[in-house]
């Protein structure tokens, strides 16, 4: 699966300026984990 | 959004010295968050519901004189991790429902990552809605049951049969006192039991024909076939795909072979059922195994992502496009059932040649 950027990164400005910017993706499948341990603690 | 509130079930945490990740540990939901200078990570922990959007962005602003801290802040609004703390209640959901669905409401909160006005957008869609479940047979009573419970606003229960004893290892909305008993009326008392605030109606019927099915389907949201007889003339599975697209409905279907569950989201505008048959067959998969072979567990975990494609479906939540089979296979748990096939250009429902 390919991550897939959700802000892309901004067109026309400095390198510096692109660093700069926050990037949120979302994760990739190996780099999440199946367990979910938890019944929600709820009843 | 009045007051941006991280949602409690994506608490972020530091997954380095400039990342933040946020969602979990879920594939789908999880997300990493690069922030070069630390104010990605200031902003959530501003985001705690006790201020305005403005009043986050001045503070952000003091610490980070000369930055995009409005960039920064709109980007986290935007990203589905966080919520509305002063989000208002609709008026349309009276205290008791709102206690009936309340988990409901934390559970499309959490996977939810559209931005909306409050958590409670996709249970109205729910209400809003009418499915009609097609057999009520070892999927359709866990479907049927799933759908009551979550709070689908009208569900029309359709089978010919009575119960027999036979039934009773799988089909959940029975017990012995039924058998003899035509399964939609004892299933509508069930369904009733569970959920009196919805309109839950039914009727003893088989379809026959593709007309029989459109006839049926007009006016709903969404089929959810939980039959799969009968076998003549391509089946029930193919008078569901081409009464749904001619109708504009969409349609899940669901069933096993054995261990191996898979359940099929189709609609319109997307790869179609014969779309997939026909390519499987290209493959060389045969793709049906009718044997009567069936326990809870098997037809309970179909029943049971049919409800969820219905629910994916009426409420968008999570934004899957349709046109794929997906399933479980209980002999081999290494084995995710997964296929999305092309439409296929020939194809005579949705082809564009
Ligand atoms: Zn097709």
């Amino acid at each position: 699966m390919k991550s897939d950027d959700i802000v892309p990164d901004l067109p026309d400005e400095g390198e510096s300026e692109k660093k700069e910017q926050i990037l949120i993706r979302r994760l990739d499948k190996i780099e999440t984990t199946g367990w979910p341990a938890s019944n929600g603690n709820s009843n | 959004m009045r007051r941006p509130r991280v949602k409690p079930e994506h608490q972020p945490y530091r997954s380095g010295e400039r990342t933040v990740r946020i969602g979990g540990e879920i594939y789908g939901l999880a997300s990493e968050i690069s922030d070069p200078y630390g104010c990605a990570w200031a902003a959530l922990e501003l985001m705690d519901g006790s201020r305005d959007r403005q009043t986050v962005v001045e503070c952000l602003r003091r610490r980070f004189p000369g930055r995009d801290v409005e960039g920064v802040v709109d980007t986290l609004l935007a990203s589905g991790h966080v919520e509305d703390a002063d989000a208002p209640v609709p008026e349309q959901l009276d205290a008791r429902q709102r206690a009936r669905y309340s988990r409901n409401a934390d559970y499309f909160r959490w996977i939810d990552l559209r931005p909306r006005e409050h958590q409670w957008e996709p249970q109205l869609r729910l209400r809003r809605s009418r499915v009609v479940v097609l057999g009520m047979g070892g999927t359709g009573c866990h479907a049927a049951w799933a759908l009551a419970a979550a709070g689908v606003g009208a569900i029309h229960c359709v089978d010919p049969d009575e119960v027999e004893l036979s039934n009773l290892n799988r089909q959940m909305l029975f017990g012995e006192a039924d058998i003899g008993r035509a399964k939609v009326e004892a299933a509508l008392a069930r369904m009733r039991e569970i959920n009196s605030d919805i309109e839950i109606t039914g009727e003893i019927r088989r379809i026959g024909s593709q007309e029989e099915l459109s006839e049926l389907i007009a006016g709903c949201d969404v089929l959810a076939l939980c039959a799969d007889e009968p076998r003549v003339q391509g089946g029930i599975r193919r008078w569901a795909n081409r009464a749904s697209a001619a109708a504009g409905i969409p349609w899940v279907g669901g069933g096993y072979a054995g261990p191996q569950v898979s359940v099929g989201v189709f609609a319109p505008g997307y790869p179609c059922f014969e779309c997939f048959l026909a390519e499987g067959k290209e493959r060389g998969h045969v793709t049906d195994f009718a044997w009567p072979g069936v326990i809870a567990t098997s037809a309970g975990i179909s029943g049971l992502l049919v409800a969820q494609g219905v629910i994916t479906l009426l409420t968008g939540v999570p934004e899957v496009p349709p046109g794929y089979v997906h399933g479980v296979n209980l002999v081999a748990p290494d084995d995710r059932v997964y296929v999305r096939y092309p439409s296929r250009g020939d194809c005579v429902v949705c082809g564009r040649d």
